[in-house]
């Protein structure tokens, strides 16, 4: 942080489903349809439901600079306000406030299958041309995925669950597994701090990485010397 | 003045809350401060919930926009849905508020309108896997027959048959779920929960434009 504070930015690599969303955004307009964009049912502020909101705001700006039309599909309702914030700011950032429109607000519910049948309606209907399912998706992740194929848009997902994830995986044409939402959360964002944060994040897992090591080592000697430092 | 009350009186007031919540958890403290951390981290949860209620009013009048709107332009193809919606909102509404959601007719209305529905549309997922396996098992690339060879392999070592035919396929397939896979999700969770940490700390201090929509 201190080292961006000072002008020495990061760079980082560019994941190939915020590439793919730059080209499916882009798609979406010249086609003059819509890109929708939704991150779960879940009612929590967790960090996952934050990616997803933060992908509203990128997803918006990406859209209202080029003159497109965005979906927002809201699940729990505690996340609304933010959904619709967020959204709002999207379009600001890319100077055209005049794209937001709160009726492209959709609320389903926190209800999971309910929550399912709404986006899965709102697809049917608007048939738009890129999606994100950026967000801590359940199994629902496969019947959006399957959707997503049958209608022929360009669908972007994004799960932190190794389980849930692979439902994602299999039926959506790009995924941002694990720990790559959290960093695609702040090359979203575009702060320097934000992204310095990443390489923080990569530092502790070096230094886990390390000690992991070691300590298989040290086990494989026959000592648990590494287990008494750490108190374990 | 619209710059302190949009983003630092909420930011001040995420740090507190937040840091008051992580305390609660991982310090342990002795009385009085103990039952005073207590009880504050209590009525903030309980604050959540109430402000959770408030939400669930945006939420509906979210709903009287969207579809209000599609009923009044007479949309083709989506106001009678939109009626429909509006219709069972407000049923659902009166009848649960003014006879309660333990009453016989919240729980008729529940069971034959809501459950069905619900019932239906999870049980899809049958359908949705083999579709997915469809998709996904198919030798086109070196990735992909790798996957279907595990699967197989993993497939055989659980069925009866498998081990029937070749007896160290039960071993075999007890080591790759054990040791490979077992590797590769500790590895995963390992470094998804420094990302998780990460966020939480940028949201904590304020950092996290998403948390405050701005």
């Amino acid at each position: 942080m201190d080292r961006a504070k000072k002008g020495k930015l990061e760079t980082v690599r560019k994941l190939a489903p915020i590439e793919a969303l730059e080209e499916a955004v882009g798609r979406a307009i010249e086609l003059g349809k819509p890109i929708m964009t939704t991150y779960s049912f879940e009612d929590s502020f967790s960090a996952p439901n934050m990616v997803g909101l933060e992908s509203v705001r990128y997803v918006s700006k990406l859209a209202a600079a080029k003159g497109g039309k965005v979906l927002v599909g809201v699940g729990a309702a505690r996340t609304l306000p933010l959904a619709v914030e967020n959204y709002r700011l999207g379009c600001v950032e890319a100077g055209a406030p005049e794209m937001f429109d709160d009726r492209n607000v959709y609320f389903f519910t926190q209800q999971q299958w309910a929550y399912t049948s709404g986006v899965i309606g709102l697809m049917n209907k608007e048939r738009p041309a890129a999606c994100t399912f950026i967000g801590p998706f359940l199994v629902e992740g496969i019947h959006l995925g399957i959707v997503s194929r049958r209608i022929g848009t360009i669908s972007i997902g994004g799960n932190t669950s190794y389980s849930m994830g692979a439902f994602m995986f299999v039926t959506m044409d790009y995924l941002l597994l694990g720990e790559e939402m959290f960093a695609a959360s702040a090359y979203m964002s575009g702060d320097p701090i934000l992204i310095s944060n990443i390489t923080a994040g990569d530092t502790v897992k070096w230094v886990l990485g390390i000690v992991i090591l070691v300590g298989t080592v040290v086990a494989l000697i026959g000592t648990n010397y590494i287990g008494q430092l750490l108190g374990v | 003045m619209s710059q302190i009350i949009r983003r630092y009186i909420p930011i001040g007031m995420m740090m507190i809350l937040g840091l008051l919540l992580f305390a609660e958890f991982f310090i342990q403290f002795d009385d009085p401060w103990k039952s005073m951390v207590s009880n504050s981290s209590m009525e903030v949860q309980n604050y959540a919930i109430i402000i959770a209620g408030f939400a669930m009013g945006l939420g509906a009048i979210n709903l009287l926009i969207t579809h209000g709107s599609s009923i009044m332009k007479r949309e083709k193809g989506q106001w009678p849905f939109s009626a429909w919606l509006l219709g069972v909102m407000i049923v659902f509404t009166v009848v649960g508020l003014w006879l309660g959601t333990s009453s016989n007719q919240y729980q008729f209305l529940f069971n034959n309108f809501y459950y069905p529905n619900d019932t239906t549309i999870y049980s899809l997922i049958g359908f949705m896997v083999v579709y997915a396996i469809y998709l996904t098992f198919r030798a086109k690339t070196y990735e992909t027959t790798y996957m279907l060879v595990l699967a197989f392999l993993a497939l055989l070592g659980n069925s009866p048959i498998g081990p029937a035919l070749f007896p160290p396929l039960t071993d075999l397939q007890n080591w790759l779920s054990s040791v490979p896979n077992t590797a590769a999700v500790r590895g995963f969770y390992m470094a998804m929960s420094i990302g998780a940490i990460v966020v939480g700390l940028r949201t904590l201090m304020g950092r996290e434009r998403a948390a405050l929509g701005g």
